[in-house]
């Protein structure tokens, strides 16, 4: 058992000897500490900040934005034990099938496996977000005495189903940190340390293998980590700024002989008010609009288009939440009683609501972090986010928005108006979901991947990669869950390098 | 006290007719204009009219550009509604995408989007 150790107190010029690092506090980080107690491995993880934000942590992550609109890089994560997970919202559901599919329509698409490579974690995963039982297929039977979901019938667009981390006392979903901070203590040869920053990933000459780690503090101090093997899990940003940052020995920076590394940024689009609903009888089931919590589950329903409509038409993900009633204006008024005139359909009790989405974008090298020319108060060079989103993202989430629409009207239920057209009616009601992927993306082949299936550098023996950076497609699935049930999989595959 | 003075029974029946007439009046002043206010003239009247109300879908056919024009969707129409319902064809487009048609972004059916276009020119 060994207790959070604070780096500041680590005497200067000290060389840890470790058989793993894991570099990063985040639910990756956690997720693999947790998956390797019971090893014999002697492991250090190494924290950025403590236990609760710190404004002189938090700015080692400001860097500059240019391009399409984004958010601050120091605004948009968390540098604190529990990383992300500290102000996230706690949604989960597994990527899909098609997620990770090489698509002939969507260059630059699919994972070197498939989904049931990662299937076997999930049920860990969604233990470890705890996300109650695991029934994202079985939502409607869940939900059953709330309500009924909307009867689509045949068509394009589903409803499917959402899980969440679950609320407990005070702690709005589980915070990895809080949650799991005392169980890190317990795992008897685990050493973490906190107000530990690591400024540099040393290869050794041949560039062939990391010789070590160096380590700093804010206060000042300088150590050295020498492990057998490393795990970066400091999220997507950090881990594209550190491999990009190394570059002593491999001048481009670790794993980017291909100038692949940073490239392929991604996060959810996250547009409000992307579209109206109407439904003619008035009546939608409470599961739709808000958490419903039922035997231990918290769910909420969404529409998404089907695998076989993606493929057909092809679409990336989305998953389309209804949010609050709104009022209609005269046209939309007149469109829903002429229309359900016309249906045949009695609308006289008809209510609207405004729909908002998560979209998946398409992989993109111009969506790009670069190192900028400031450095930050350890010396490291700040991130540039290039960032860029082509209007095809929206063109297709529109389309898969008329289809819902066409069903509706089908099922002579509801319709849907289409409240974003133009480039600058899409930016107007932008968000982003904070859902940072790609940017050391894996791939069988050298080429196109930093990291291999296994999430270890191209080249690099006893490197790996941990968390959402290393996603090649992101699906529209929020990719917490999707990156603990990778970095189980990590795990597995250590245990059995180790041995 | 006195008691309350007697009406005879000619007052009153004048008193009824002039309460009728007086109602009479009000509901004409009332309901002749909305009688008019609702149905569409012209040469597209005859389309038009099988809407229960012309006047809100010209408000939806005023937000809709048909490619192929109105002339064009009138003669579409009127063979497609010499044999089916205005309820069948709106049924039968909602089965195919391409047979939506937006409205300022409301996603219709293309005989419903087209019958609005014409209430937009009749009304």
């Amino acid at each position: 058992m060994s207790a959070f150790i604070d780096a500041r107190t680590v005497p200067a010029g000290t060389t840890i000897q470790t058989d793993l690092a894991i570099v990063g506090g985040g639910p990756a980080a956690i997720s693999l500490a947790l998956a390797l107690a019971p090893s014999a491995l002697r492991i250090v993880m190494l924290e950025s900040g403590a236990f609760a934000f710190d404004g002189k942590t938090q700015d080692l992550y400001g860097g500059t934005e240019s391009g399409y609109p984004y958010l601050k890089l120091e605004g948009s994560r968390l540098r604190y034990l529990g990383g992300s997970t500290n102000h996230w919202g706690g949604w989960c559901r597994p990527l899909s099938e098609i997620d990770f599919e090489a698509r002939d329509w969507m260059p630059h698409s699919g994972w070197p496996f498939a989904r049931r490579e990662i299937e076997p974690y999930f049920k860990r995963a969604q233990s470890l977000v705890e996300a109650g039982p695991f029934i994202y297929d079985r939502g409607e039977e869940w939900a059953r005495s709330l309500g009924a979901p909307l009867q689509l019938g045949d068509g394009g667009v589903y409803t499917s189903w959402f899980q969440f981390s679950r609320t407990r006392d005070s702690v709005l979903p589980t915070h990895f940190g809080h949650r799991y901070g005392e169980d890190l203590k317990r795992i008897p040869r685990l050493t973490p340390y906190v107000h530990a920053n690591v400024t540099g990933l040393r290869l050794a000459p041949d560039a062939a293998s990391l010789d070590h780690l160096d380590v700093a503090t804010l206060s000042g101090k300088h150590f050295t980590v020498r492990p057998k093997i490393t795990v970066i899990a400091a999220g997507a940003m950090e881990n594209a700024r550190l491999l990009l940052a190394s570059n002593d020995v491999a001048a481009q920076g670790i794993g980017n002989a291909n100038d692949l590394v940073g490239r392929f940024f991604a996060d959810h689009a996250i547009p409000r008010d992307t579209a109206t609903l109407v439904v003619f009888d008035g009546q939608l089931a409470p599961f739709y609009t808000a958490n419903a919590i039922q035997k231990g589950a918290i769910l909420r329903a969404t529409f998404s288009p089907t695998e076989a409509y993606q493929r057909a038409r092809s679409l990336p993900g989305s998953l389309t939440t209804v949010e609050n009633e709104i009022k209609l204006d005269e046209l939309g008024q007149a469109a829903v009683a002429t229309t359900a005139n016309a249906l045949g359909v009695d609308a006289s009790n008809a209510k609207a609501f405004s729909m908002g989405c998560g979209l998946e974008l398409a992989p993109d090298p111009a969506r790009r972090l670069t190192l900028g020319t400031e450095r930050d108060a350890l010396g490291m060079p700040r991130l540039n986010l290039h960032m860029h989103v082509a209007d095809s993202n929206f063109a297709h989430y529109r389309e898969t928005m008329k289809e819902l629409g066409r069903q509706l009207l089908a099922a002579h239920i509801g319709m849907v108006r289409l409240n974003q057209k133009t480039h600058a009616d899409w930016q107007s009601v932008m968000d982003w979901g904070n859902h940072h992927m790609g940017t050391t993306r894996m791939s069988a082949d050298p080429k196109k991947g930093v990291v291999d299936a296994d999430g270890k550098v191209h080249g690099v023996g006893n490197l790996y990669v941990a968390g959402s950076s290393v996603f090649p497609t992101y699906g529209a699935s929020n990719p917490t869950m999707n990156l603990v049930a990778l970095t189980l999989r990590l795990a597995t595959h250590l245990r059995k390098v180790f041995v | 006290m006195s008691p309350p003075p007697k009406l005879s029974r000619r007052t009153l029946t004048f008193g009824a007719i002039a309460a009728a007439g007086a109602a009479a009046i009000a509901g004409a002043v009332y309901e002749v204009p909305r009688l008019f206010k609702h149905r569409a003239r012209g040469e597209y009247a005859e389309l038009v009219n099988r809407l229960s109300d012309p006047e809100q879908a010209a408000v939806v056919g005023r937000a809709i550009h048909l490619d192929a024009g109105e002339e064009s969707a009138a003669s579409d129409l009127k063979k497609r509604l010499s044999k089916k319902t205005l309820q069948e064809l709106a049924a039968e487009d909602s089965l195919e995408l391409h047979r939506m048609v937006e409205a300022d972004g409301w996603v219709l059916p293309l005989a419903v989007a087209e019958l609005c276009v014409l209430a937009a020119q009749a009304v």
